[in-house]
């Protein structure tokens, strides 16, 4: 399943990233790569970007780019 | 002070305590520049140490050094090219795993780094907890831990820079930095050499270390409760309470910037026209039909000047504002609210604050709006961001508003000015799409992924002295420019000005006044110490003395034999009288010069041929004389119309009304295409310079220069070609034009998936109508 389907309350694991270049990269920057795990924290009132807690961060992403992220749920 | 100065790097995450380190070795010490051609801040300072002196250089906040954005390649090209004595790479401790991943980019480097583990305090509270011997040992540079908003660790973090950047002979120890060939450089290094690795196995592995390395020098408590920031983020970000908050921000943001902002530059702008008194004692004085044109010139070009340095209590008030926005970890979250809507118009989340601050309802500026887009992380919609920002309100088009509203809608004020306000953002929203998918098509966007970084306290100094930092680099940008500009304009509205003929025409006239005052008070005692060349003096001090009754200096420039006049008694009436009649002639005959020689100059001329074509927009060569003023300042549009419509007989009328009465042409159309065309006016020059700085090229200030007056011009013809063709009203063609400029941003807020739907639904109707006529057929 893709990140962008997750809801808030749902946790689990960064299983592959499915893509390459500046995108690929900058998750990895931010932590977010296979066997990452993460929580989704909230949704933006407009219900786009998504809010996730990896760690002790908080990050948002755009469900535009949470579709390249495939996780697990746990 | 011996030997030169030792380089030092600051680098680190956003967020992680950095600038606190920076001000901290650094003080007051330091110095704010831009890098050549990009838009990232270069933070310099420096400090003493045991005799030496060492150079800082606070590196832009990077997650990592994978070259991506600007503010990564310039971190790398720093590092890698510069050779520092030393780097210190500050991190959160709180975060520690993050900050390892960039140790290890660093690592791979091969640069004398130090590791400043900061807000140890935090970490504490978190149960978290570092052994930092462990840590050094493992990596093999020095860790230094510290608490620096308190101040601690900066002792020990001297000493190791000391350590570190002493010359080899000096130095009791061998250096331990060569012991950091560690496992993870090896590798990266073994695998470079037998194959290609790709950047994200590279991230992996850097990550996996950096995994690795944490679980092995940290011991957590695992305290689960929430985070302080998590709860206050549930009601900042809440469905609900999140736009609500974040429409209180934005409303006190503009109330204490652009309303108190005022109060506070009208207690300021005495201090202006003081300096412009002072300017004008020491100039040659007045003469009685027109200034020395040195005077003329000095005076024009301050004022120009003084009009800007007006506005410094507002820019200081919102760069404050904004700097505590920063600093509290409120930006992001403003993006997160409003990225949904934003993003559909190629503009980013945190496009916001730069629009409010342009004037998104009325009353903003656009300079400080376009420095607050440094905060948007992807080039795109920050370029895009930039050149909407001036077609928002800024106050200085206010005055006109008002002006033509009252003049032409009257009754109508509150709708025209809602009409005005909003319009403009529709039309600056379509714009924005339009940009997006146009001339910014090919322009690298950043992925949308942001921390939203825990809050924090500003402290009082870091924000004062960020406000004051920009407020002089604003000034320091823009100052001569303004006044290279005040003096092409003023060459162009005054020369070659008049003819002989012309001059000495009004020089009789001028005289013909005279005389008469002089045959009225003959028969009035005392009237004889009066001399011709007392006349300028008399009428200023006359004009002090009935404006401001009797407490000011009317008397200051005043011989002490003619101080007679302003006191009580028959005679004096009757000289006050007179001087009243001549005082009032005087300035008619003044304007009447003023505008014969503006309508001669090289702009007037300008304005009268352009006529031509702006006759389809509704505009006279008076307007376009006008139009033409703005382009320094928008203050002086409603100055200019002043001048050229002057006052007829009776001098009552208001400017409103000498421009209606004045001409026949124009009417409300024409004022309902001149207010749209203002509306949209280009920016002033202060703006352009800074969109120059901002996006570090001309290009794009010429871009935000045209379209502008492409873009006004057009809709000025449409408005009023348009409305004379269907016979409409200024009012209802206002209406025309809301609607257009509704369905245009609707239209262009379309999202993709929208368009596909549009598409899919009119496929799907033109496969029913061919199936009904092959039925049919």
């Amino acid at each position: 399943m893709r990140l962008s389907q997750a809801v808030p309350g749902d946790s689990g694991t960064v299983c592959r990233l499915q893509t390459s270049g500046m995108l690929a990269q900058r998750l990895l920057d931010f932590g977010i790569g296979p066997g990452t795990t993460f929580s989704v924290v909230r949704m933006a009132p407009l219900g786009d970007p998504m809010e996730l807690q990896v760690g002790s961060m908080f990050l948002c992403i755009r469900k535009e780019e949470a579709h390249h992220v495939e996780v697990c749920l746990s | 002070m011996k030997r030169i100065p030792k380089q030092i790097v600051l680098t680190g995450q956003p967020n992680c305590g950095k600038s606190t380190v920076f001000n901290s070795l650094t003080g007051a010490r330091q110095h704010v520049a831009n890098y050549p051609g990009v838009t990232v801040e270069k933070k310099m300072g420096s400090f003493a140490h045991n005799q030496q002196i060492y150079d800082v250089l606070d590196l832009p906040g990077t997650y990592s050094l994978s070259a991506f954005s600007p503010e990564e390649r310039i971190a790398r090209d720093v590092l890698q090219k510069t050779r520092p004595h030393a780097v210190i790479q500050v991190m959160d401790a709180a975060s520690l795993e993050k900050g390892l991943y960039l140790t290890a980019q660093l690592l791979e480097m091969d640069i004398p780094l130090i590791l400043l583990v900061n807000m140890l305090d935090v970490a504490t509270r978190r149960g978290i907890h570092i052994d930092l011997e462990q840590l050094s040992e493992r990596l093999g540079v020095p860790v230094v831990g510290g608490i620096f908003r308190q101040g601690k660790g900066k002792a020990k973090l001297l000493k190791e820079i000391k350590h570190l950047t002493e010359p080899p002979a000096e130095r009791q120890s061998v250096p331990t930095v060569s012991h950091q060939g560690m496992s993870l450089t090896q590798s990266i290094h073994h695998q470079e050499s037998t194959g290609i690795l790709s950047p994200e196995k590279r991230a992996g592995m850097r990550r996996a270390w950096a995994a690795t390395l944490a679980a092995d020098v940290l011991t957590s408590q695992t305290k689960k409760e929430p985070l302080l920031s998590d709860r206050i983020d549930s009601v900042v970000c809440h469905r609900v309470f999140g736009p609500l908050l974040l429409l209180c921000v934005i409303f006190l943001l503009y109330e204490l910037a652009i309303v108190k902002g005022y109060q506070l530059a009208d207690i300021t702008w005495p201090l202006l026209v003081k300096c412009r008194e002072c300017l004008s004692n020491i100039l040659p004085a007045e003469g009685f039909l027109s200034p020395p044109l040195i005077s003329d010139f000095l005076l024009w070009i301050l004022d120009s000047l003084n009009a800007l340095f007006n506005y410094i209590p507002i820019f200081f008030i919102l760069f404050a504002c904004i700097a505590i926005l920063e600093d509290v970890g409120y930006m992001p979250r403003m993006a997160f609210i409003l990225d949904r809507l934003l993003c559909r118009f190629g503009l980013h989340g945190q496009s916001t604050l730069p629009m409010v601050l342009g004037g998104v309802y009325v009353g903003g500026c656009a300079v400080p709006g376009i420095m607050a887009t440094r905060g948007i992380p992807d080039t795109k919609s920050r370029i895009a961001t930039i050149l909407i920002i001036p077609l928002l309100n800024c106050l200085a088009k206010i005055p006109l508003y008002i002006l033509l509203v009252h003049a032409y809608f009257p009754g109508r004020e509150g709708a025209c000015m809602f009409f005005l306000s909003t319009v403009t953002l529709l039309i600056a929203l379509t714009l924005a799409k339009i940009l997006h998918v146009t001339v910014l098509k090919n322009h690298e966007t950043a992925p949308f992924i942001m921390e939203l970084p825990p809050y924090h306290l500003p402290t009082l100094q870091g924000v004062l002295s960020r406000a004051t930092e920009r407020v002089w680099l604003f000034i320091k940008k823009i100052v001569t420019i303004v006044a290279a500009v005040a003096v092409v304009l003023f060459v162009l509205l005054r020369f070659p000005g008049l003819s002989p003929d012309q001059e000495m025409q009004f020089t009789s006239r001028a005289n013909h006044i005279v005389t008469t005052f002089f045959q009225q008070i003959e028969t009035i005692d005392q009237a004889d110490t009066i001399q011709p060349k007392d006349l300028t003096a008399l009428i200023s001090a006359y004009e002090k003395w009935r404006l401001r009754g009797n407490q000011e200096h009317w008397e200051s420039d005043l011989p002490l034999r003619l101080h007679f006049i302003f006191a009580e008694g028959d005679n004096s009436l009757q000289i006050r009288k007179a001087l009243r009649t001549m005082a009032r002639k005087r300035k008619r005959l003044r304007r009447e010069r003023n505008r014969l020689r503006i309508e001669q100059s090289l702009l007037g001329k300008a304005g009268k041929s352009l006529e031509t074509i702006t006759k389809y927009a509704g505009f006279n060569w008076q307007v376009n004389v006008a139009i033409f003023s703005a382009l320094a300042a928008k203050e002086s549009t409603v100055a200019t119309l002043g001048v050229l419509y002057q006052p007829a007989e009776n001098e009552t009328q208001d400017l409103g009304d000498r421009i209606r009465s004045a001409n026949g042409n124009f009417d409300d159309l024409s004022a309902l295409a001149l207010l749209m065309f203002m509306a949209l006016y280009p920016p002033c020059i202060a703006t352009l310079m800074m969109i120059r700085l901002e996006t570090g090229g001309s290009k794009w200030m010429l871009l935000a220069l045209f379209i502008p007056i492409v873009m006004g011009g057009i809709i000025a013809t449409l408005i009023y070609s348009g409305g004379r063709l269907l016979c409409l009203s200024g009012f209802e063609m206002m209406w025309w034009v809301y609607v257009f400029a509704i369905s245009g941003c609707a239209i262009a807020g379309l999202s993709d998936t929208h368009l596909h739907t549009i598409k899919a639904y009119l496929n799907a109707w033109r496969g029913r109508i061919l199936s009904l006529k092959n039925s049919g057929s």
